[in-house]
């Protein structure tokens, strides 16, 4: 089975279009990593299960949760990580990087 | 080391410079002889920029359609998914040679390709 | 060990983005692995000498140090004339070049490729 490792930037309340990943993600193996206010996911009430849904695995950046007041607030479903886990997520664990 | 890439556009025609600059990247790969195996796949948005009647002149702009046209010239490939395409302009009539395809497919397209550049 | 190709289209001020990128690839290279960032768009900016932002991070500094440790940088030319910048003007040991033989030989050579921007 492939791998792709889909990569937010945005904040919950700016993107909106989740569909995408899980149209391109299909059966496969999907990993969502959120980096600046896309940190903002796991905190928002309305967006958390969406992203949940479509997502097999979701890894936070730690730094960026943290300025944004919401250290230790992802809970469970989030792996909170740092910029070496960034890197190996994407060198080793997953086939594909996509943006979106 | 890989030797395809897949430029995906999400983005609309004018509103940013993204799409161009994304068929002008594929075209680039194209040309280099680098990368033989580089296509264009149109989601969400970056579906109306397979439409045939768009008019950049009227806002001044470079013509996201040739910029497309000149990936297909060179026997590139561009596909649009059809059910976002159909969402947004309906049976609107698209530039020559470009594939309408499913999301099914749509994936299929991704996993040919190693690499995938969004813009 | 693998190659990563970062490609970084937003401006070194608009936003986090180009910190998110070196940040990316100074991780990437401390474990050993090669890094190349192609700037495009926007993202041209990262290569100008003189930055000066103040209270936020260098990022033309932290290049300059990356470039010596064997990261490899180059942007778009016609994007940095579309925005003023011409050759002379790029931190030393950066590259203004092109995305038919500098971006398309930067992919061939990498395992991954990440797309930065909005």
């Amino acid at each position: 089975m492939s791998s792709t490792l889909f990569i937010l930037l945005k904040s919950p309340h700016e993107y909106h279009d989740l569909d995408a990943v899980a149209a391109l993600g299909g059966d496969d193996r999907v990993g969502v990593m959120l980096f600046e206010d896309a940190t903002l996911f796991p905190v928002s009430e309305d967006r958390r299960d969406e992203i949940m849904d479509v997502a097999d695995e979701i890894y936070v950046m730690g730094e960026d949760l943290e300025a944004r007041g919401f250290k230790g607030r992802a809970g469970k479903g989030f792996q909170v990580i740092d910029y070496p886990r960034a890197v190996d997520l994407i060198m080793r664990e997953y086939d594909q990087t996509i943006t979106l | 080391m890989a030797d395809s890439l897949l430029v995906l556009i999400t983005k609309s025609p004018y509103g940013m410079e993204e799409a161009f600059a994304g068929a002008r990247l594929a075209l680039g790969g194209k040309v280099s002889g680098l990368m033989d195996n580089s296509s264009v796949l149109l989601i969400g948005d970056g579906t109306l920029n397979a439409l045939d009647c768009q008019v950049p002149e009227a806002v001044g702009m470079p013509s996201n359609r040739e910029a497309l046209q000149d990936v297909l010239d060179l026997d590139g490939q561009v596909y649009c998914v059809e059910p976002d395409l159909r969402r947004r302009a309906g049976d609107m009539k698209l530039l020559e040679g470009i594939k309408l395809i499913s999301w099914e497919e749509a994936r299929e397209v991704v996993k040919a390709h190693q690499l995938v550049n969004t813009f | 060990m693998g190659t990563l190709c970062i490609q970084l289209r937003s401006g070194t001020m608009m936003n986090m983005d180009t910190n998110l990128a070196v940040k990316l690839a100074r991780a990437a290279m401390d474990k050993g692995h090669k890094v190349k960032i192609f700037g495009y768009g926007e993202g041209v900016t990262l290569i100008k000498a003189g930055q000066d932002p103040k209270r936020f991070p260098n990022v033309g500094k932290e290049i300059e140090k990356m470039v010596e440790e064997g990261l490899e940088v180059v942007v778009c030319e016609t994007c940095c004339l579309a925005r003023g910048i011409r050759r002379g003007e790029e931190i030393k040991g950066t590259k203004i070049g092109s995305i038919t033989n500098d971006f398309s030989r930067m992919a061939s050579e990498s395992d991954r490729l990440v797309t930065i921007a909005r």
